[in-house]
């Protein structure tokens, strides 16, 4: 149902030029995030039986616990930007203000 | 055990190795669909992927392979991770993707076979419960 639905709203979105900008990329970042995250995790619990090394733990759940931190700064950073990027769309700009022209896809205001 | 009860039974598996317990595999057909919204790409890179993937479970279930899950998990979450950085640094899609695919549903593939290895498949239903559970599995990824 997820897929499906997101395969519409590319369908949607492709075209249009900030697709890669404001979803491709803010999306695959999350992704890879996610994807850092378990491979340190299913990493850990492969190797709790064959590492005694108390070191070695603490190195596999920090790394986990960056991760998991990069990923909450990537996708509200990125989910932020998208957010007032939509409300811009859909209110217009405020009074005063447009859009900068390298940066539509953040949201950047210019006076 | 019937082959009917077997086959009901290995394709619900299928489907719930994938919804609501494969998140990773989730996340990897995802990031197929990102780079190109287009029905054809998105649907060359399903197939790669299942074909893949059903050729080493097969293999993995009648015992031709037999790889660790150690190593095997990492791998599918490195091959999540490859295809996500590889949507963000290039601008579209290339031809290799397809080969890419294809390797990673290998991988995917194992992690199946190490998922339904623990679960087991009755003895007078052994090709008809491992084909409904890769039904299963595609049902799961497609929905």
């Amino acid at each position: 149902m997820i897929l499906l639905a997101w395969f519409f709203l590319a369908r949607i979105w492709g075209e249009k030029p900030y697709y890669r900008k404001a979803i491709v990329i803010p999306l695959s970042a999350l992704i890879a995030a996610i994807a850092t995250s378990l491979s340190c995790s299913v990493s850990f619990f492969s190797h709790v039986h064959c590492a005694a090394n108390r070191q070695f733990y603490l190195t596999i759940i920090s790394i986990s616990y960056l991760s998991s931190a990069v990923k909450e700064i990537i996708s509200i950073t990125f989910f932020n930007s998208f957010c007032k990027l939509v409300s811009i769309k859909a209110l217009g700009t405020p009074a005063g203000h447009q859009f900068c022209p390298d940066s539509q896809w953040t949201g950047i205001l210019c006076t | 055990m019937s082959r009917t009860d077997a086959a009901l039974i290995y394709l619900q598996l299928g489907y719930r190795h994938i919804l609501p317990l494969g998140f990773d595999h989730i996340l990897f057909v995802l990031s197929l669909f990102l780079l190109s919204p287009r029905l054809k790409p998105v649907l060359w890179q399903a197939t790669a992927f299942t074909i893949a993937h059903s050729v080493t479970l097969g293999l993995a279930m009648y015992h031709v392979i037999d790889p660790p899950a150690k190593i095997i998990e990492p791998l599918i979450a490195l091959s999540i991770m490859y295809v996500a950085l590889e949507n963000i640094f290039s601008p579209r899609l290339k031809a290799s993707r397809i080969g890419v695919v294809f390797l990673f549903g290998l991988v995917h593939g194992l992690g199946f076979a190490g998922a339904l290895g623990q679960l087991g498949l009755p003895q007078n239903a052994y090709l008809l419960s491992l084909v409904m559970f890769n039904v299963g599995v595609e049902m799961g990824s497609s929905r």
